[in-house]
């Protein structure tokens, strides 16, 4: 096996090292699968000892590296998370994907919140109708996660799946009630609360293993007003991505973060719309879709992806969610911004 | 509240939690001893600086988090809490529903509209409907009121308690005693207000509802020291409403003034031909946006007909309210950001302070008294 390491290669302090040498324990394949207590009676090393070379030897235990062929084959598996809207949906490769950490970021008003709120809702989706069936949690720090908007969303998508699926014993079990229960809820106050949730989520996730989704609604809110110190706040927020995409592959979580948006003034002196906390957080989500308005319509841009071409969709909020915009209202307000492109051009003729 | 709030994140807590002593003592030396530092630091900083191994260090966070955890909640629990108090009336049972319940308590709702649209209207209203007892909507609580752009309109309120008491005798008694009325001049006596007097002030006197009128005055003097200078503070004092409104369990009203909508570029999705003032860096700090606009029809008072029209059935949020009436009438436009989620009118009327108008619209079922926010027939 090539995750084979000699133990002199590890660290141990020398008395421990030649300790383990003398009793013929020359490599971590030697240590693998002993308990201290046997190591220890072998070696002569205190129990404490041994139980930290155990302990150190299979946190280092480095896997076996994959092909490729291997890794295609598990990321087709990874599932995603519908939306309900499925121009949303095929931009982003068929729903927000597991294992990934999705930002979301746009003007206020524009539909974060909703998007979220409507993720925590259809991740509930049982397996047996082409959903994740797991749970959700929510980190809200703007305080704007109203529960009785989730049961407007969980009403309609409830109605949904069993108008789909009428004779499946899961859709029995979808209901409203199991849905607001499946979302666990933490308001953070301040920056440190919500460092403190990310810190318990291991212990969290052990103790309801169907979290699928993990929500931060939204991660600029603190972190834009309570620091003065713009390396510090990027130091934290790097911090805090590595351990929440740590997460994400461990335990099979979709990560979803929200975004302020900023007006960035270039060196010409124009200004343009970006998403907030600056260039180095940028780097940290996986996928990043922004929301905007054009022409009194919702659109969603992917503006960065790494496996999917970015383009822009329409999608609308409604009372059930986020949906898609029936072609019909589409080709109408297309007919709309013509007409006033042609009132432009005809008040500029006259 | 703030001093107390950072007290809690930068005192020694070692002492608190259940960890090993060694560990304690450790951090003890290398100074790590607050949750700030604690949480603050990675994983690695901890190792290197207290010499200690990873289970080591993975303990000590995990006490410092579970101790600085906030309170979890499935929203089922949250959804069959009754005694909460979400929602503060606003004294029209059309605006209500419009808003599913009135003006939310916790987070900032803003209202912005021309000069004229009945602004100040809506913050007096709300100031005297927070007194009100919980059975009949309101919060029974005192009220901040701060001016900032002209003096305080106390004949207007004495207009308005009069119908208050007509309406409501079961009321307070004396509604003024618990309006605390403060003019601030500019934005650096603004912001320290917030900071400084509003905290104690709330704290003291039970204090339910903040009305700021109106934040874009205090801000917009300052527009020629340029959009940078005066982001910063208002962000600041932004966030501190936020803190208010969360840690007291405040209902924060902030007023704004418009400005004109300039470039292609539609920010909020409103339509015509005003944005509310202040900027982007502002909309980011509100949670409710409304919007006031006049619409400036003068009919004869007839009854007309509540016209609920659904542009398909709850499709796009979108419902509006039409009514005839007498007086002059004011449009709100909403673009509201938590509830209904999408941009959706309605229309309310303000009477004007003529008594007989009453008796002409009183029988209606939306009720309604003149010199109040109605909702209309």
């Amino acid at each position: 096996m090539n995750t084979n390491r000699p133990l002199d290669e590890l660290g141990f302090p020398a008395v421990v090292i030649s300790r383990l040498l003398e009793s013929d324990f020359v490599s971590t394949d030697d240590v693998q699968n002993l308990q201290p207590a046997e190591l220890g009676s072998a070696t002569g090393l205190s129990l404490k000892e041994s139980a930290e070379v155990v302990r150190l030897v299979s946190a280092t235990s480095i896997s076996e590296p994959q092909d490729v062929l291997q890794i295609i084959e598990d990321e087709s598996d990874i599932p995603h998370i519908v939306t309900f809207c499925e121009a949303i949906d095929t931009l982003l490769g068929g729903g927000i994907p597991l294992r990934a950490i999705t930002e979301i970021s746009g003007t206020p008003g524009i539909g974060k919140t909703q998007m979220c709120l409507q993720v925590c809702v259809s991740v509930q989706v049982p397996v047996s109708v082409g959903g994740v069936g797991g749970q959700a949690l929510f980190i809200d720090t703007e305080g704007s996660f109203t529960s009785s908007r989730i049961k407007d969303m969980a009403s309609h998508a409830v109605h949904h799946v069993q108008s789909i699926s009428t004779d499946n014993p899961d859709a029995a079990t979808f209901t409203v009630e199991s849905i607001l229960k499946g979302i666990h809820y933490f308001r953070c106050h301040n920056y440190i609360e919500v460092l403190a949730v990310i810190r318990h989520l291991p212990t969290l996730l052990q103790s309801h293993p169907n979290i699928r989704l993990v929500v931060i609604d939204s991660v600029a809110f603190h972190f834009r007003h309570d620091f003065s110190d713009n390396v510090a706040r990027t130091g934290l927020l790097c911090q805090m991505t590595h351990s929440l995409i740590q997460l994400a592959g461990s335990h099979n979580l979709a990560v979803i973060v929200t975004n302020q948006m900023t007006t960035k003034i270039e060196n010409s002196g124009s200004s343009q719309l970006v998403a907030a906390l600056g260039e180095t957080w940028g780097h940290c989500p996986t996928l990043r879709l922004s929301l905007h308005w054009q022409h009194h319509i919702r659109v969603a841009t992917l503006i960065k992806a790494p496996h999917i071409r970015t383009s822009s969709v329409n999608f609308q909020v409604t009372v059930a969610g986020i949906r898609d915009i029936s072609s019909g209202s589409v080709t109408q307000n297309m007919a709309e911004a013509q007409n006033s492109k042609k009132r432009k051009w005809t008040s500029d003729d006259s | 509240m703030s001093s107390i709030a950072a007290n809690t994140w930068t005192r020694n807590i070692l002492d608190r939690l259940d960890i090993n002593p060694k560990v304690k003592c450790r951090a003890q030396k290398a100074g790590y001893v607050s949750a700030i530092r604690i949480l603050g630091a990675s994983q690695s900083e901890l190792q290197h600086k207290l010499e200690l191994s990873e289970f080591h260090i993975k303990n000590l966070t995990a006490a410092v988090a579970s101790y600085a955890l906030p309170k979890q909640e499935t929203a089922w629990e949250m959804a069959t809490q009754i005694e909460a108090k979400t929602h503060l009336t606003t004294g029209c049972p059309c605006l209500d529903v419009f808003l599913s319940g009135g003006v939310a308590v916790g987070g900032v709702t803003e209202v912005s509209g021309q000069s004229g649209s009945g602004k100040t209207q809506f913050g007096l209203q709300l100031a005297l409907y927070a007194q009100l007892p919980r059975s009949l909507g309101g919060i029974a609580k005192g009220v901040a009121y701060i001016c900032t752009e002209s003096q305080f309109p106390v004949v207007r309120l004495q207009q308005m308690i009069g119908h208050m008491k007509l309406k409501y005798p079961q009321g307070p008694k004396s509604y003024t005693d618990n309006i605390f009325v403060h003019h601030v001049p500019d934005m650096d006596c603004l912001v320290d207000c917030v900071r400084y007097q509003l905290p104690a002030l709330v704290s003291r006197h039970n204090v339910g509802l903040v009305v700021v009128d109106s934040v874009a005055a205090a801000f917009r003097v300052e527009e020629d020291s340029g959009e940078m200078n005066r982001s910063i503070p208002l962000q600041a004092m932004g966030y501190r409403l936020h803190h208010l409104a969360a840690s007291y369990g405040l209902v924060v009203v902030t007023l704004n003034q418009v400005t004109a909508a300039m470039g292609t570029v539609s920010l909020y999705g409103i339509r015509g031909d005003v944005t509310p003032a202040l900027g982007l860096s502002w909309a980011n700090l509100i949670t409710t946006r409304l919007m006031m606009t006049r619409t400036a029809s003068y009919r004869p008072a007839i009854h007309g007909k509540m016209q609920l029209m659904h542009h398909g059935p709850h499709s796009s949020g979108k419902n509006v309210m039409e009514f005839n009436s007498a007086g002059s009438s004011r449009k709100l436009l909403a673009a509201e950001y938590n509830v209904s989620g999408g941009v959706s009118d309605i229309s309310v009327m303000i009477s004007d302070n003529k008594f007989h108008i009453r008796d002409k619209i009183y029988d209606s079922g939306a009720g309604g008294d003149p010199g109040c926010i109605l909702g209309i027939v």
